[in-house]
């Protein structure tokens, strides 16, 4: 228990809601709505785990899972991007940027959960 | 023919042969002649004016005109009027110069018999007739190709042009008088094209055969500014005197492609923009319904369970319009590989079965004994039977449903046979279009997005395979559709030019491996099958193992293994061939093979070997592959 995860959406009810079901699931919550914020969350909540929107005002989220996956500190905080985008170039553009796991929106709680509970260390 | 009189002008200073003329006219049993006679070139031309006639006679020496002048001036004035000219022995030449030129017939005076003269004026005017028929026929043709709105060429065997209408000048700005004489090879096909035309065109001179021909083709086109853009074209050949010549409608769709391209982009933005309020949507009904707000009632509960529906049905709705748009531009992908087709039609039926016995239908399968593999996308064609099982489900009370599978030597044809209610014959034609779900009553929560059967058939031609639909009201419907079984080698080949396209755009390399069995018959004799293929197997995976880049890609058929080798150069892909050459002969000396089997291999790479699929292909195996 108490698990901390780290929630970034530049919509505000997207957060809320994925806030919402993950405490109801026994995790701790931190949230972000921008990339910049993202990056200075991280630095103060240290999450162990980190569900980030793709599509946000530079820098998306893309950029922020490359900038953490090229930080020796950060750098093993597992990255789940979340986006609407679905198409196999994002996804390998995902990859390449290192991030762990790929969800598409509209996601569904058990998938999300699902990839929560895998990538979360032991 | 001419029921009322014939009215005849007869232009002659002789009156006696005037009067000899309308005596022998006046003798004719099946017509009436009215003849007007005048001495000179003057008063015939004024009567020209006042009155009209049916067909003159001349004398083309006159008082006041002399030889061929005389024709002149009359076919000037009434050019359509049949005209036959009357002459002395020495006036010969002046009238056959005037046959030359349009007169119908001449006479010699002296010459000719007087009661001739009313079949020779009929036969004048009937000719005068087709003559203008025909005239008037080749201008209305020339007209609709003039004025049609695809740009017309018209060339020879070469490729010479001969026919260049107005269209053709607007879209390719070459004017008709620059254009003809001039090939097609030098001035609307782009350079690159050039090669590829030339050989066509030699081929179907040879053969007979052209698979460009009589039908629409896209193509890329070269503007005389050196722009280049996409027209769609259609070009038939036409027999005619001992040689071919070419015929051409083409349209440039350069506002179409633009169009096309507003609409898919319009279509992905609309897409992913509505997923964001959608997931609000999904999620906040679904947290409420589970109860993580708060408790609620049994009503409340259904009615968020409805609203859950519409939402999953309007994502359904929206991943198919994202299908439907990419089948659309060809911006699949299909990723092939040797797949068992009646394994994975088991598969499907299999998770079909729970709700099919649900609802008491029996699913039949009808399969030969052997497994058929053939190259396809495993997940597309996956889609595709669930899409016709799930819709043969939908639409089906009682009965069964019947999955078929038959082989034959080029393509696979596969069945789903249901014993619904059938889709009447106007609706017939339109199930494969976007959005049509025709009055066909089905259970709640059974709705479908009405794209399933755009998608499958989007996804079947994707595999260059053919789709159809058979139906009869009250009997059942069923879908056959089948898939070209293509060989090892076309499948390469269709990967090579997507690989080389993309290593052109990048300006890349790219280098090819082919490794081949020789004497595979001997081979296969003395091995027998399932050792060759356990044999084949081994020597594949080993191949895989011997490229150490995950985007290499391997493709074993029979005798011959193929690799494609992305950002490798010509002397690298050295290196990794002698590698693999090193594994294969280990394996083989493993297996005491080393008298039976022997590889021969080769490399080609782009650009030291050529840049087009054709090029790589024609220096891997010797000759040119049939595609």
């Amino acid at each position: 228990m108490g698990r901390k995860i780290l929630v970034v959406d530049d919509e505000p009810h997207i957060v809320m809601m994925l806030e919402a079901r993950l405490q109801k699931n026994g995790f701790e919550v931190a949230t972000a709505t921008s990339g910049a914020e993202a990056l200075a969350q991280v630095k103060k909540s240290r999450p162990d785990l980190i569900v980030l929107d793709v599509m946000m005002p530079p820098p998306n989220g893309f950029e922020v899972c490359r900038m953490l996956k090229e930080d020796p500190v950060y750098k093993n905080i597992p990255v789940i991007l979340l986006t609407a985008k679905s198409t196999g170039r994002d996804q390998s553009l995902g990859v390449s940027a290192g991030a762990d796991a790929y969800v598409t929106k509209p996601y569904t709680p058990e998938e999300l959960l699902g990839q929560i509970r895998e990538l979360l260390p032991k | 023919m001419y029921s009322s009189k014939v009215q005849v002008l007869f232009i002659e200073d002789d009156p006696a042969y005037a009067d000899l003329l309308r005596g022998a006219l006046s003798a004719d049993k099946k017509l009436v002649f009215d003849i007007v006679c005048v001495n000179s070139l003057k008063n015939a031309l004024e009567r020209l004016q006042q009155h009209s006639f049916d067909v003159v006679l001349a004398d083309l020496f006159l008082p006041d005109s002399r030889g061929f002048v005389t024709f002149e001036e009359i076919n000037k004035q009434c050019p359509s009027l049949p005209l036959v000219i009357l002459t002395g022995v020495d006036n010969e030449e002046a009238a056959l110069k005037a046959v030359q030129m349009g007169a119908q017939d001449y006479l010699i005076k002296g010459q000719v018999d007087a009661r001739m003269f009313s079949r020779i004026l009929r036969y004048a005017m009937e000719r005068k007739r087709m003559e203008e028929a025909l005239r008037e026929s080749e201008e209305r043709q020339h007209l609709i190709i003039e004025t049609a709105n695809d740009a017309f060429i018209g060339m020879d065997a070469n490729g010479v042009i001969l026919d260049w209408n107005r269209q053709a000048e607007l879209i390719f700005g070459w004017s008709y008088r620059d254009a003809i004489g001039k090939t097609v090879a030098d001035t609307i096909i782009p350079p690159q094209h050039r090669k590829a035309h030339r050989e066509g065109l030699k081929h179907f001179l040879a053969s007979g055969e052209g698979p460009v021909l009589n039908r629409r083709v896209e193509l890329t086109a070269l503007h005389r500014d050196g722009h280049e853009f996409p027209v769609v074209l259609t070009v038939w050949p036409v027999h005619a005197g001992g040689s071919y010549r070419f015929n051409a409608y083409i349209h440039d769709i350069t506002e179409n492609r633009k169009l096309q391209q507003m609409k898919d982009e319009f279509v992905s933005t609309v897409s992913h923009e509505l997923r964001t309020p959608m997931t609000i949507i999904r999620e906040g009904v679904l947290q409420v319904l589970e109860g993580l707000h708060g408790d609620i009632s049994q009503s409340q509960k259904k009615f968020l369970n409805m609203t859950l529906n519409g939402v999953d049905r309007l994502k359904l709705i929206i991943d198919g319009l994202l299908d439907i748009s990419k089948l659309e531009t060809g911006r699949v992908m299909l990723d092939k590989e040797p797949v068992d087709i009646i394994q994975l039609a088991r598969e499907v039926n299999a998770a079909f079965l729970p709700r099919a016995q649900l609802k008491g239908i029996e699913i039949r399968e009808n399969y030969p004994a052997d497994g058929i593999r053939i190259y396809l996308d495993k997940g597309k064609i996956l889609q595709v039977f669930t899409n016709l099982i799930d819709n043969a489900l939908k639409f089906t009370d009682r009965g069964f449903i019947e999955v078929s599978i038959q082989d034959s030597p080029q393509s696979v044809e596969c069945r789903v046979r249901d014993t619904g209610k059938g889709i009447s014959g106007d609706n017939l034609i339109r199930v494969f279009s976007k959005f049509e779900q025709f009055g066909r009553k089905v259970g709640p929560g059974e709705k479908g997005t009405g794209l399933g059967l755009a998608i499958t058939k989007g996804l079947v031609e994707s595999h260059h395979g053919k789709i159809k639909v058979e139906s009869r009201q009250g009997e059942g419907t069923q879908f056959i559709f089948s898939l070209p079984k293509f060989a090892v080698i076309e499948i390469f080949k269709e990967h090579l030019s997507r690989s080389l396209k993309a290593a052109l755009k990048e300006k890349a390399c790219l280098s090819v491996l082919l490794l081949e069995i020789r004497d595979y018959e001997a081979v296969f004799k003395k091995l027998g099958p399932e050792r060759t293929e356990a044999l084949l197997k081994e020597l594949a995976h080993r191949l895989k193992d011997g490229l150490r880049q995950r985007v290499d890609t391997v493709l074993a058929g029979e005798r011959r293994f193929y690799a494609c080798l992305p950002a490798t150069g010509k002397e690298a892909a050295g290196f990794v061939l002698k590698r693999i050459q090193q594994c294969f002969e280990e394996k083989i000396r493993q297996e005491n093979l080393s008298d039976v089997v022997q590889i021969s291999s080769k490399i080609a790479s782009c650009p030291d070997d050529g840049d087009t699929s054709e090029e790589v292909m024609l220096l891997l195996h010797g000759t040119r592959t049939e595609s």
